[in-house]
């Protein structure tokens, strides 16, 4: 333990659902004055579960049945509702995920600010708006005067989670709790959110929550793992990293890109054959934008590779997927299917050379439809085989995906992003393409779910002999599966080469910014 | 549809509303599957003996008209014809709204221009005038006066799914059906349709109220039903002349129409609350 006083304790709490029964067994945790504490753990864990019940923020009808939680050294699982509740902002702030939906709409942002430290600190307007306007500052909002007038749509999203973040500490808690805060931001803002936080929480205790088992080795001082609502393992962050000692602990590590890259990089020396799809020249301009989607891209990509295009949102990577897969119409000559031999393929032909993966795993299946029917859908479209056989071809596909072919009458909801995403894939595999784009189709889910998915990926590239194109943001991925990375921004491509080149010397400085972005609290890899 | 069905019981203690409203809805189907048995006298014949007898007259439970018909039988062989036209019309206004909203939706461009200016045309022609006319030159009768109906209310059900369309074709399911080559036909068949459901069930109940309410009113300006059959506009016009020596001439056929317009409503709006729990 700390050789300073704890801050926080918590001690054997448990928290219980009527229904479900207990969610959180036998926690207990500590966090000492100015330090940074992690909660790791996959979705479902209950990692948010403990940091609602701090302050009890348990939603009803769940409960805490034991335990005891101390925050300088005062009982809080004893007090009901009317005693916390002038307790919650000034003993702790919270930082959430979504920096889109925590912030009201219609309210200027001052408000919120001024009303917080008003009502929770007790200061008079005038001094409050003092205050609000020191605490935008404090998080680097650029001209803070004038910042506080301003609504949430005028800010980016890393700006919004700076503001939650000075909300957050503008009564200056003596406990700040960050829930995932940095999930749904890209990488380079991710990075200095982080860089933020880890300068404020110098005069704070910080208590991260976060799925990202190696950025809170590199960002904690100490980290907890839990797994199904207990924690299994915690101690020393760096510790904890390079000798895991439970099971649990070690998988998760596991599953990070990157730690396996050595063991099983491709054999190298392939032939890559014909050319699959090319894009010559492709120019998107969307009705009302300001500038083209894509801009005079050229790229090709030919069988039994993988490709992997990488840029932050908004620099084109889906458009030329839009492109490829013809959901977008584009200019003649400017897409070409060479291994097909034919000057434009039906939508058919097309469709069969060429199928996608989407990104979302919750809109791309019809939720009304049961599996066996989503996955049929391209064999009855394409008439691959009599209908007699559909049944034997989905209970195929499905176990080649790595699903129970007695679940094919459910419908998607009965499953999770991950099963979901396996769905996906058997559904484009019915065809037999030769080509698989993959647009995004890991970032939805947690890291362990990714790498299984990707295991299967490169599984199936084997043996079907497949190109993929993967469309990504993370680096770390594109260097464990492709062969080729063609880096994007703005619609242009401003790198490109073989994956080994373009990570270990990148020449065009926006690869080196994010690269930089991920290795910044991403340890244990040489990029 | 074994599932739906199978799912009921819990659906209706989950939402009292929709229970009421299904409950009230099933009372009117009864009284209409009976309408004939019910009728305890000739909705025609008079006994001008017992003309004006108030509400609660022994053997005349809503008591009768100036000519003496009870006022109970006519209001029962009024409402098929109620009920029937408002049915018609609704459907009318369903094929041709739902079909033109999704064509908008899909096709974009110059379909969605066209189809956009006769919702506009349509709203903005005055709908009794067009009845006026329609009835002068189709005549009185069921058939005219439902399609005329129809033909002026589909906008509702274009607007409606237009933009429910719209929503849907750009989840990716679909866009990974126009992947895989499945043709339009089948994606607005197989993928759009069905998602309509729930937004179209819940428009429907809402409009069927309102053609209700609709074919009365035309019915009391004489331009709907037939002279002689007794739909409730007809009897609130016949009520007029009597309204300060038999007020109950006017408030029964009115309250027929409020208890069946409300219990629609209550079913519809069961209905959507059902569909924002389930999204």
């Amino acid at each position: 333990m700390s050789a300073s006083p704890s801050l926080l304790r918590i001690r054997e709490l448990c928290v219980k659902f009527p229904r479900s029964g207990r969610v959180l067994h036998d926690i207990s945790l500590d966090a000492a004055e100015g330090e940074i504490v992690g909660l790791v753990g996959e979705s479902g864990a209950g990692k948010s579960m403990v940091a609602l019940s701090i302050l009890g923020l348990v939603p009803a009808p769940g409960q805490i049945s034991a335990g005891k939680v101390f925050l300088q050294d005062r009982e809080l699982t004893s007090l009901d509702e009317e005693e916390l509740r002038p307790l919650r902002g000034r003993l702790a702030g919270f930082v959430f995920q979504d920096p889109l939906t925590s912030l009201n709409p219609v309210r200027r942002i001052g408000s919120v600010l001024v009303e917080s430290a008003m009502r929770h600190s007790g200061l008079p307007r005038k001094k409050a708006l003092a205050r609000a306007v020191e605490a935008l500052r404090s998080v680097e909002i650029p001209n803070a005067e004038t910042a506080v007038r301003a609504y949430p749509h005028q800010f980016s999203g890393g700006q919004r989670q700076r503001i939650m973040i000075a909300l957050a500490l503008i009564n200056r808690p003596p406990l700040l709790i960050a829930d995932e805060p940095t999930t749904a931001l890209d990488a380079v803002v991710q990075s200095r959110i982080l860089d933020l936080l880890k300068r404020r929480a110098r005069r704070h205790t910080l208590l991260m929550v976060t799925h990202d088992l190696a950025m809170a080795a590199q960002f904690c001082d100490r980290v907890y793992v839990m797994h199904g609502g207990q924690v299994v393992e915690h101690g020393p962050a760096r510790q904890l990293f390079r000798r895991p000692r439970h099971e649990y602990t070690r998988s998760l590590l596991e599953a990070l890109p990157g730690r396996r890259v050595n063991g099983q990089a491709r054999p190298a020396g392939r032939k890559s054959g014909e050319s699959l799809a090319a894009l010559r020249d492709l120019s998107v301009h969307y009705r009302g934008a300001r500038r083209p989607a894509v801009d005079r891209i050229d790229l090709s990509i030919h069988s039994n590779e993988t490709v992997c295009l990488v840029g932050e949102s908004g620099s084109g990577k889906t458009t030329i997927a839009r492109a490829l897969t013809g959901v977008i119409r584009v200019a003649p000559g400017q897409l070409s299917f060479p291994a097909l031999n034919q000057e434009s393929p039906s939508a058919m032909v097309r469709a069969r050379h060429l199928q996608m993966v989407f990104q979302d795993p919750y809109s791309s299946l019809n939720p009304r439809w049961p599996i066996k029917r989503i996955v049929a859908e391209p064999i009855r479209t394409h008439k691959l085989c009599a209908r007699a056989e559909e049944a034997d071809r989905v209970a195929g596909l499905l176990e080649r995906v790595g699903l129970d072919p007695g679940r094919m009458d459910r419908r998607p909801s009965a499953f999770s992003g991950g099963q979901r995403q396996r769905i996906a894939l058997a559904r484009a595999l019915a065809m037999n393409p030769r080509l698989l784009l993959a647009d995004e189709a890991l970032s939805a889910l947690d890291k362990r779910t990714q790498a299984r998915i990707l295991a299967l990926l490169r599984e199936i590239r084997e043996e079907r002999k497949l190109a993929l194109l993967l469309i990504t943001h993370d680096l770390a991925m594109a260097a464990e599966i492709g062969d080729r990375i063609i880096v994007l921004r703005y619609g242009k491509i401003v790198e490109q080469g073989p994956v080994s080149t373009v990570l270990e010397r990148p020449r065009h400085p926006y690869t080196r910014e994010l690269l930089a972005a991920q290795a910044r609290w991403r340890p244990g890899r040489s990029m | 549809m074994i599932g739906a069905l199978s799912r009921l019981p819990a659906t209706l203690r989950a939402s009292p509303q929709l229970a009421l409203g299904a409950a009230a809805l099933l009372g009117w189907v009864l009284l209409l599957a009976l309408s004939g048995l019910l009728q305890t006298h000739d909705p025609q014949l008079g006994d001008l003996s017992e003309r004006f007898s108030p509400a609660g007259t022994a053997g005349h439970l809503l008591g009768t008209d100036n000519l003496g018909r009870d006022l109970w039988s006519r209001v029962l062989s009024g409402l098929p014809w109620s009920v029937g036209v408002a049915t018609v019309s609704c459907l009318v206004a369903l094929l041709l709204g739902g079909t033109l909203g999704m064509c908008a939706a899909q096709y974009q461009g110059y379909a969605r221009t066209i189809i956009n200016q006769l919702v506009d045309a349509t709203l903005s022609f005055p709908g009794l005038v067009a009845a006026i006319i329609i009835v002068t030159v189709a005549g009185r009768g069921f058939w005219p006066l439902a399609i005329t109906l129809g033909l002026l209310s589909w906008p509702v059900f274009a607007r409606v799914v237009y933009a429910e369309s719209l929503r849907l074709l750009a989840q990716d399911y679909v866009t990974a059906a126009r992947v895989m080559a499945v043709s339009t036909p089948r994606i607005l068949l197989g993928h759009l349709l069905p998602g309509l459901g729930p937004v179209l069930a819940v428009v429907f109940t809402f409009h069927f109220a309102d053609m209700l309410v609709a074919e009365s009113a035309l019915s009391f300006l004489g331009l709907g039903a037939p002279l002689g059959v007794p739909t409730w506009g007809a009897l609130l016009q016949e009520s007029r002349d009597f309204l300060i020596v038999a007020p109950w001439l006017m408030i029964t056929p009115a309250a027929a129409i409020a208890l069946l317009v409300v219990s629609i409503h209550l079913l519809g709006d069961g209905l959507s609350a059902l569909g924002r729990a389930r999204r």
